[in-house]
């Protein structure tokens, strides 16, 4: 009738990597639909609807900067704190929403997954593409601030550079850093809810180890190299050089950030991959 | 280079089967009351911590272990329409998972050729806030099906499941009869080589579901093999070519439909519900202080029987095992047939156990009330002792009823009650009434005339 493969179930059989990635990409479609339902779902069943999305995502950011940047007077160099704030906002929150998001993926459509093939990894997928809403409304009122400050300051504070590039590769290794965590944490969650809540507490905690909210300039020199262990600090440092003036370029410890995400990327697909049908009878 | 009869696994079989089962089996591991050994605990001097364990993937096996299907082998050659037919529990679902790729085998294999389509639970793949011509986008995509390829069937699907008007309405507004209709319209216009049907067919009405299986017929004159898992033994044996009949996830029998059904409902009309109190499974028809023991039809004498004549009174027996003196025991049955809720009867009067042991617990259904058909009994004892809970036996018995052989019978609904009828002229009934009014009349007056 139509395609007539031949296929095996068995017990022992794992595809290899090229496969499953080539199901992925059979299944892609899927992922429009459930990155709208998961965005749908973050503003259902409310009375103000889609303003929802937006409310949460801006409410933080004002009290944030006036907490930060007026009351508490942290240093942001030569740029006004509210654009030195949101440079740090949007590459953090490419990070927190998608791992939280992504991380329920699993959880979330369990009836779907306990009836229904589809290649799992895309559930966390398309959660996690509902994570990417927050930091481009983020994005749009850092440009809202940037033209702002050219009429109130008269100038640009970001200027259009090849730097920029820097900035996008930042987001790409932060998004799949949050990826390479979901491929475990989605398993956990699945398995058990502890995971969810201890998740929150440990992403809360993060951020306050991350220069988000402050400059590494204000982190004494001997400490640095603590903070950039920490695989997501050389990519929100690296966003900031790349739109801000005088912020300084971890090269170095960009390329470790790269190779940390590496090593877990992998890791978490040999292990979603070894554990992802068990857990389907645990779900 | 190897062409003899030890050729590779995968060598082509010399007949193209649609679908080999080979050796399949699937271990579910109950997680187990009592931890083999007690959970070690971190001591803080205020707070112990419990120290979880980690298990590496492929290792730990904490509990009991189920075998939900254990060596089924069989192979389906295309255009066969195979039911599945066996007790709640003996595996069904979890075969057709397996072939979905829902849940993976725990030993052997299914080799299959082309696309399978599954519908196993009404609105799985559907999501209740898009429109139906999304959804029917989704289901596709969740399918691998180009969406090209949807477009394409898009009018037919619609088309079949008579939805023209509601197109663009989201799904949350359906009926659950209009889900149906989109869910078997979307799988079966998908072109499946493999159609797997799970007891959804009994959702609709009459009408779409004599549609359904027309389809499913067609469908399967042009290659496509079905495995339909039934309770519905009327559809099963009108439908399907071949039937397996599944216990405690083994095949106990493979063959033809009439055999198979005719050999199944023989068993189950036994009477002999599972024994449940020998094989230990812990279940809900037990707790702290009691326990479901047995469900038995009883005769008028008191004698286990296993079907009901429909002349005479039965009994049914629930045995309780009473652990607690002192408890206070309420039994419901709930009668089901052909999937009606007949009705429910509930004790009237609460008893108290005063000793352990054995305390049965007996309703009569009177002569002249069933009909002939297979009942099902689901069970419920609340006990009270303290707090109250309830032990719930689904499918406790199964039982037949049959009436005399000369009585002149259609064979129709789930009851059979004997009522009075009469016949009467109802001129001689009018005359009657004036009659008997004149009377009274007479008699009030006369009444009234003493009394003044």
């Amino acid at each position: 009738m139509s395609d007539s493969v031949r296929w095996v179930v068995a017990a022992d059989t794992h595809e290899g990597f090229l496969a499953r990635t080539r199901e992925v990409w059979q299944y892609r479609r899927i992922l429009a639909f459930f990155s709208l339902k998961a965005v749908q779902s973050l503003y259902a069943k409310t009375h103000l609807g889609v303003s929802w999305i937006f409310i949460r995502t801006l409410v933080p950011l004002f009290v944030g900067s006036f907490v930060f940047g007026s009351v508490m007077n942290v240093p942001s160099g030569d740029v006004p704190y509210l654009l030195f704030f949101l440079a740090g906002q949007i590459p953090w929150n490419c990070f927190d929403g998608p791992l939280i998001r992504g991380s329920r993926g699993l959880e979330v459509n369990r009836m779907l997954l306990t009836k229904l093939y589809v290649p799992r990894i895309i559930l966390p997928l398309g959660q996690m593409a509902a994570g990417v809403v927050e930091p481009a409304i983020i994005l749009l009122v850092f440009a809202g601030a940037l033209v702002h400050y050219r009429t109130t300051d008269g100038v640009w504070h970001v200027m259009a550079s090849p730097r920029l590039l820097a900035s996008l590769a930042s987001i790409v290794v932060i998004l799949v850093f949050a990826f390479s965590l979901t491929l475990w944490t989605s398993i956990w969650q699945a398995r058990a809810r502890d995971a969810r809540f201890a998740l929150r507490y440990v992403v809360g905690f993060w951020m306050y180890f991350t220069p988000v909210i402050y400059p590494m300039s204000v982190v004494p020199p001997h400490l640095q190299w603590l903070m950039y262990l920490n695989p997501l600090t050389a990519p929100i440092e690296m966003f900031r050089w790349g739109t801000l003036p005088d912020a300084d370029n971890p090269w170095l410890w960009f390329w470790y950030s790269v190779a940390v995400t590496a090593a877990i990327f992998a890791g978490g697909v040999w292990y979603f991959a070894h554990t992802e049908s068990t857990t389907m009878d645990k779900i | 280079m190897n062409t003899g009869p030890f050729s590779l696994p995968d060598a082509q079989p010399p007949v193209p089967e649609s679908l080999v089962v080979e050796g399949l089996g699937k271990r579910y591991i109950l997680p187990s009351k009592r931890p083999a050994e007690p959970p070690k605990k971190l001591n803080l001097g205020v707070v112990q911590v419990r120290i979880p364990r980690f298990s590496l993937p492929g290792r730990g096996t904490m509990g009991r272990d189920l075998w939900a299907l254990r060596h089924v082998s069989f192979a389906v050659a295309p255009s066969t329409i195979l039911g599945i037919v066996g007790a709640n529990g003996a595996g069904k679902s979890t075969l057709l998972k397996i072939i979905a790729r829902v849940t993976r085998p725990t030993e052997g294999r299914v080799t299959g050729i082309g696309r399978v389509v599954s519908l196993l639970e009404l609105g799985a793949g559907f999501n209740p806030d898009f429109s139906a011509q999304d959804n029917i986008l989704m289901n596709a995509a969740m399918h691998g099906i180009s969406r090209r390829e949807v477009l394409d069937r898009m009018p037919d699907i619609i088309r079949f499941a008579e939805l023209e008007e509601f197109l663009d309405n989201p799904l949350r507004q359906y009926s659950s009869g209009m889900y149906l209709r989109l869910a078997f319209s979307v799988a079966i216009n998908m072109r499946p080589d493999i159609l797997l049907a799970d007891e959804i067919l009994a959702v609709g009405d009459i009408a779409f579901q004599e549609r359904c299986l027309q389809r499913v017929a067609e469908e399967s004159e042009r290659g496509l093999t079905v495995l339909f898992v039934s309770h519905d033994m009327s559809a099963v044996s009108r439908l399907c070519h071949r039937v397996i009949w599944l216990d405690k996830g083994e095949v106990v029998k493979d063959g033809e439909p009439e055999g198979v059904i005719a050999e199944y409902e023989d068993a189950a009309l036994r009477g002999r519900s599972r024994e449940i109190a020998s094989d230990g499974r812990v279940g809900r028809h037990l707790n702290l202080v009691a326990e479901i023991a047995s469900v038995r039809l009883l005769n008028s004498s008191g004698e286990e029987i296993g079907a009901a004549p429909t002349t005479e009174d039965v009994s049914i027996r629930i045995r309780v095992k009473v652990r607690k003196p002192g408890v206070t025991l309420r039994a419901f049955a709930d009668i089901y047939a052909k999937r009606v809720a007949v009705f429910r009867t509930s004790q009237q009067e609460e008893v108290i156990a005063d000793r352990r042991g054995l305390l049965d617990l007996l309703v009569r259904i009177p002569a002249h009330l069933l009909a002939e058909t297979t009942y099902t009994v689901n069970v419920c004892v609340y006990t009270v002792l303290g707090k109250e809970t309830k032990m719930v036996l689904d499918n406790a018995l199964t039982f037949m009823a049959y009436g005399p052989e000369d009585a002149g019978k259609v064979k129709r609904g789930v009851v059979a009650p004997k009522l009075d009828w009469t016949a009467e002229d109802p001129v001689k009934v009018r005359k009657e009434k004036k009659r008997r009014e004149r009377k009274e009349r007479k008699a009030r007056q006369a009444a009234q005339g003493t009394v003044v």
